[in-house]
């Protein structure tokens, strides 16, 4: 348990600085920018406390707010996208339950799983997120764009990072 | 009384929630309304050190161009200052410039900012305007002790007062959150005639930068009938996706310009 909860943190860390000093500066295509730290909320551990998951998502977008002056943006779509991922679990829930594996991750729930899974907390996180930034309806088909494209590149991401992260958790790390 | 607590129990995630998002709207609205809030600065304090931490690692790339384009600026100035004659009057001492490097910026958002590493001990203040060597980049809006905020152009409530070089015509300069490259310039009735190609330099009128530093070029101008107004864009002399040296410029006079200013707006509300 304790060991989990180091590797939460580390994770928590690890990906707050992979957000704020390189993807906030890489600039896809000019306009696009994947937020991968929602991977953090993304494989938190299914019985994971939705409370504690809403208090976690609220630090983690305060986190972000922070260094990247944008204070309550962050906090804001990031808490909702924790209030949506009991429900996304709850919707996705295989018939006999989650009870063989804690982890909601490619390799103990599957790819299609996964995709499904990651798309919808990822499309609620960024609509919030990129609706907060311009508040005006006039360029709504841009703002709409934007944020599926920068979804695209985040769910991208997080199936790479997925994939790194997975791997590594299968030979021991405390997980299964 | 027993009801109401059981329902709250038994709502609790969803009355978090609710906490947690209200938590999140303060925070947004805070940095919207008082500028020099506290939370805002310890912000830029923070993110200030960690990013000059990552600015040590990182200053050397394009070091190259960045010197060729202060190279070319100082030979500009040096010419300048040939051909103008020596006049050792007031006017010189109105804008005093403080240089300073960007250590973090972003340009493809919606409300763009940039962090440098100068403040307070330097004698950066709020509402101090900010250029670039190539033309305007916007104002302070935040400053911790090491580290300054500053609001650019490419941000959805930066306004800045601008007029046409050759003809005088003045107004506004907005972004439309779309294009990190070009600006609009609002309020020219119709019947100016603009050209593509026409240059948009500022106003200097609320002391923020002086009369004539470089704004934009003119790229398209529409009259549109229902508005009496044009619509005009202009692409951005400053490049916000490669900053690196900005001068902050610092107005003796500003005080004295916004007294003027605020006795007007005083007898307009009477």
């Amino acid at each position: 348990m304790g060991r989990e909860v180091i590797i939460h943190i580390i994770r928590f860390i690890l990906l707050v600085l992979l957000q704020i000093l390189v993807l906030n500066q890489v600039q896809f295509t000019g306009i696009l920018n994947p937020y991968l730290y929602l991977y953090f909320l993304l494989v938190l551990p299914v019985d994971f406390s939705p409370n504690m998951g809403l208090v976690v998502g609220f630090l983690l977008g305060l986190t972000v707010d922070i260094f990247s002056q944008t204070l309550g943006m962050h906090t804001i779509a990031t808490v909702f996208a924790a209030y949506c991922r009991p429900y996304a679990l709850r919707y996705m829930a295989p018939r006999d339950g989650y009870e063989s594996s804690r982890i909601p991750g490619i390799k103990q729930m599957g790819w299609l799983w996964f995709l499904t899974y990651a798309s919808i907390i990822i499309v609620f996180h960024h609509f919030v997120l990129f609706f907060m930034e311009s508040f005006k309806m006039s360029g709504l088909w841009f703002t709409l764009g934007k944020a599926l494209g920068s979804g695209i590149l985040t769910l991208v991401l997080a199936i790479i990072a997925e994939m790194l992260f997975a791997r590594r958790a299968g030979k021991g790390l405390g997980y299964e | 009384m027993r009801n109401l607590i059981e329902f709250l129990w038994k709502n609790q995630f969803t009355i978090i929630f609710l906490l947690l998002e209200v938590v999140g709207f303060f925070l947004l609205s805070s940095t919207n309304s008082f500028h020099q809030s506290k939370l805002y600065s310890a912000s830029v304090a923070y993110s200030g050190k960690i990013y000059s931490i990552n600015q040590s690692y990182l200053q050397y790339i394009g070091l190259q161009e960045e010197n060729a384009r202060l190279r070319e600026e100082n030979a500009m100035l040096r010419e300048e200052l040939f051909t103008r004659p020596i006049n050792k009057n007031l006017q010189n001492k109105t804008f005093e410039t403080i240089p300073a490097t960007v250590i973090m910026s972003t340009f493809n958002r919606g409300s763009n900012f940039i962090i440098i590493n100068k403040g307070e001990q330097d004698g950066v203040k709020s509402e101090m305007g900010v250029i670039s060597t190539s033309g305007i980049v916007g104002r302070v809006i935040h400053v911790s002790d090491k580290y300054a905020a500053i609001m650019p152009v490419l941000h959805s409530q930066s306004i800045t007062s601008v007029r046409l070089k050759n003809q005088d015509y003045f107004g506004r300069c907005k972004w439309n959150q779309f294009d990190p490259e070009v600006a609009q310039m609002l309020d020219v009735p119709n019947h100016v005639a603009i050209n593509e190609g026409d240059t948009i330099v500022t106003r200097g009128s609320n002391g923020l930068f002086p009369n004539g530093e470089m704004v934009g070029v003119v790229i398209s101008a529409s009259k549109d009938p229902s508005e009496g107004f044009q619509e005009i864009n202009m692409k951005l002399s400053t490049n916000f996706q490669n900053l690196k040296t900005v001068y902050l410029i610092k107005n003796n006079f500003k005080s004295e310009l916004d007294s003027l200013t605020n006795s007007i707006n005083e007898w307009d509300a009477k």
